[in-house]
């Protein structure tokens, strides 16, 4: 495991994604909220780009007291898409919001200044 | 009476024949044969190297290999051997391939946050954005009634005309912004509603969207 250049910090924007290739790993970096975040890119569920799909707030549906719906609502924590089949995994653990225990593989990301480097 | 030359010729046959009946049994069982049209044997092993032949696939003819007029089970012996060769020599050239590839970072494609709408703030979208809290908030609490029909009729009219306006004079933006809490249903109910209300067929809708690109 070494620490590979992958980009500099100022080129990332808040909400941007690189997907790179390191030898044959496929790797997501994602900048959300002033923190980088990498995952490996093969969707768990049938290998599909797991970083390049759509990213949305989680959505809950909030119950009153008798347990009928209050419709559905958009939480602060943000989770990124598989386009093929919506596999929807959690922007700062990379687990699947549905079923913890799925995990997509997750790189360290170290900033030394101006450089961001994935550990792989 | 049999003489002893005969008793001795007959004890050896009855000791002979059970040892090669014995030994043909444990070659059959070691090495299957079978016996061609022309009379050619083929071992279990021939069998396995013409099923691998088979698997391997077929050189065309007139191409040239290195095996020449060998036959077919010469053939898949030599591609067997071949084969052998390249998973011997494969290790090698995997260290070699993965000590340069570990330094090697492809980017592949860089995708960009969503852009966020610049726009001049208005007096009305303050007093717009109240009113929608206040909507909000009652709707939440179960209030569907918090607007009458003409008064939503009114709303979603005046919308339709200030975003259809802003679309057609190249102001584009989302109809809702990334977290509103409107759902599929919502979106297609009110879709739905917005058609028949123009007295519109969704494949008319269809055919507009794809003459003019939208």
């Amino acid at each position: 495991m070494a620490e590979q250049f992958v980009g500099k910090a100022s080129e990332f924007k808040d909400g941007d994604r690189q997907i790179v290739r390191i030898g044959e790993q496929e790797i997501g970096i994602f900048k959300h909220e002033g923190e980088f975040y990498a995952y490996s890119n093969f969707c768990l569920h049938q290998g599909g780009p797991a970083c390049e799909g759509l990213t949305i707030a989680r959505v809950e549906e909030r119950l009153r007291p008798d347990k009928t719906s209050m419709g559905l609502h958009f939480t602060q924590d943000m989770n990124f898409v598989c386009p093929w089949h919506g596999y929807e995994y959690d922007m700062k653990t990379g687990e699947h919001v549905s079923n913890r225990k799925l995990k997509l593989r997750k790189y360290d990301v170290v900033q030394k200044g101006n450089d961001v480097y994935v550990v792989a | 009476m049999s003489s002893p030359k005969a008793a001795k010729a007959a004890k050896s046959a009855k000791l002979a024949k059970p040892a090669k009946a014995g030994k043909t049994a444990a070659k059959a069982v070691s090495s299957p044969r079978s016996k061609a049209a022309d009379g050619h044997v083929f071992a279990g092993e021939d069998k396995v190297n013409f099923v691998k032949a088979l698997w391997e696939g077929v050189t065309p003819k007139g191409a040239k290999t290195s095996s020449g007029s060998k036959s077919g089970v010469e053939k898949s012996k030599a591609g067997k051997a071949k084969a052998e060769k390249a998973k011997a020599d494969k290790p090698k050239a995997a260290k070699s391939g993965k000590a340069a590839k570990a330094l090697k970072v492809e980017i592949l494609r860089k995708i960009s946050a969503p852009e966020r709408v610049e726009s001049r703030q208005t007096p009305e979208s303050d007093q717009a954005l109240a009113l929608v809290r206040a909507l909000e908030a009652k709707f939440e609490a179960g209030e569907l009634d918090v607007l009458t029909p003409e008064a939503t009729q009114a709303l979603m009219g005046v919308i339709c005309r200030i975003y259809g306006a802003n679309q057609e004079s190249g102001n584009k933006y989302s109809l809702l912004a990334g977290r509103a809490a409107v759902t599929g249903t919502d979106a297609m109910i009110t879709c739905s509603a917005l058609l028949k209300a123009v007295d519109l067929q969704v494949f008319e809708l269809g055919m507009w969207q794809s003459w003019s690109g939208v």
